[in-house]
């Protein structure tokens, strides 16, 4: 707190006019009012502090005050209160890691992904198969053709048969007479005798 | 003017159950008028100014449980009476549905209404000047010129620099001066 020289002095720098306005009051306050305030204070604070709640409405509105009872005009359940309350279970709780509506789409996206891999599966079987099949087709139904027709056929596509298959094969003449050398008569003749659409007449 | 125990001695009693009631009662004389004079001169009126400064008191007797050693009580106490006083005012601000411009004007009509203004007196001339304060400036005004506050404390009070407290007095007493001169 400072004294009033110190706010004098300030205010003089700042306004001498102002610093020679004559400190005194204006406002009146009604006679022992400061005397009695402290007690009109306690007073109030007590009142608020033990207010009882029938005695305020009954400030508010004597009326309500005498009229009204606390009597609830709700019924009850019988026994609602007295009966047994069951202990809560202890069994720990089941967590659900997916909700049900999340685990429907997952287990339908897996069922999607399973058929598109069985389908591609069999996509796959099949074109390997078509990929098979001339050539099994050809060494079937060779041994249903005759000479003739083979001689025929031979002679009307000279382009698609090579002029010496053994190269093809990975051999050439040396190692074809080798492997013919090494079968012996038997076996060639079983050969024939399986095979009779391969004799060549003229070695009749 | 009675003497009173320092306020630590005063906290004391009031802490303690079986001397709260006397140590607030003292509190209560000892400061009673100073907060109502800092009171009356933001509201004017004598019965709206009884009101704040019951709430005022209340709410020391609220919280002086709560209140910390590591300020000063009478900041404390100024910080409640001039929150109080503000609110009081907004209050009316909202009730009258009217601006600042029009509440400062409201408070000049309570001024002009007190039995005793005269308005060829200088005293009533400085009240009217101080009501034409904006509501910052006129805080500061009332804390320094009234009150003789020192600028540190009052920064406690209103939560302001004393940078811009000591820019608000000078730009209040400016003010003054020019209403003067010029009425």
């Amino acid at each position: 707190m400072l004294n009033r020289a110190d706010i004098l002095s300030e205010l003089h720098a700042i306004s001498p006019l102002v610093e020679k306005l004559p400190f005194s009051p204006v406002f009146t306050v009604p006679e022992d009012y400061f005397t009695h305030f402290h007690q009109i204070l306690m007073q109030r604070i007590q009142k608020e502090e033990n207010q009882d709640v029938s005695a305020e409405l009954g400030e508010i509105s004597p009326l309500l005050a005498a009229k009204l009872t606390k009597k609830m005009p709700f019924s009850l359940p019988e026994g609602y209160f007295s009966e047994a309350i069951l202990p809560p279970s202890t069994e720990a709780p089941v967590v659900q890691m997916f909700p049900a509506k999340r685990a429907r789409v997952l287990y339908a996206a897996a069922a999607v992904a399973a058929l598109v891999g069985i389908f591609s599966l069999f996509f796959l079987i099949g074109n390997n198969e078509k990929n098979l099949t001339p050539d099994l087709h050809v060494f079937s139904e060779l041994p249903k053709m005759n000479s003739t027709e083979l001689n025929s056929y031979l002679l009307n596509s000279p382009d698609d048969v090579p002029a010496d298959p053994l190269p093809l094969a990975g051999l050439d003449e040396v190692d074809f007479e080798s492997l013919i050398n090494e079968v012996n008569d038997n076996e060639l003749s079983e050969f024939l005798t399986e095979n009779p659409s391969l004799r060549i007449e003229s070695l009749n | 003017m009675a003497s009173f125990p320092d306020d630590n001695e005063l906290l004391l009693l009031f802490r303690d159950p079986v001397t709260k009631e006397r140590g607030y009662t003292q509190l209560v004389k000892k400061y009673q008028e100073k907060i109502y004079w800092h009171i009356r001169r933001l509201v004017v009126d004598h019965d709206d100014a009884n009101d704040v400064m019951q709430n005022v008191f209340i709410k020391v007797w609220k919280g002086l449980d709560q209140f910390r050693e590591d300020a000063r009580f009478y900041t404390w106490l100024y910080r409640i009476a001039t929150n109080e006083s503000l609110s009081f005012l907004e209050k009316e601000k909202k009730k009258a549905s009217v601006s600042f411009e029009d509440i400062s004007l409201a408070l000049s009509e309570k001024l002009a209404a007190d039995k005793d203004f005269d308005l060829s007196k200088i005293e009533w001339k400085l009240q009217v000047a101080i009501q034409k304060l904006p509501e910052k400036q006129k805080l500061v005004f009332s804390l320094r010129y009234y009150e003789e506050m020192s600028y540190q404390e009052m920064s406690k009070v209103l939560d302001t620099t004393e940078g811009a407290l000591k820019a608000s007095y000078h730009h209040a007493v400016k003010k003054i001066e020019e209403f003067i001169l010029n009425s």
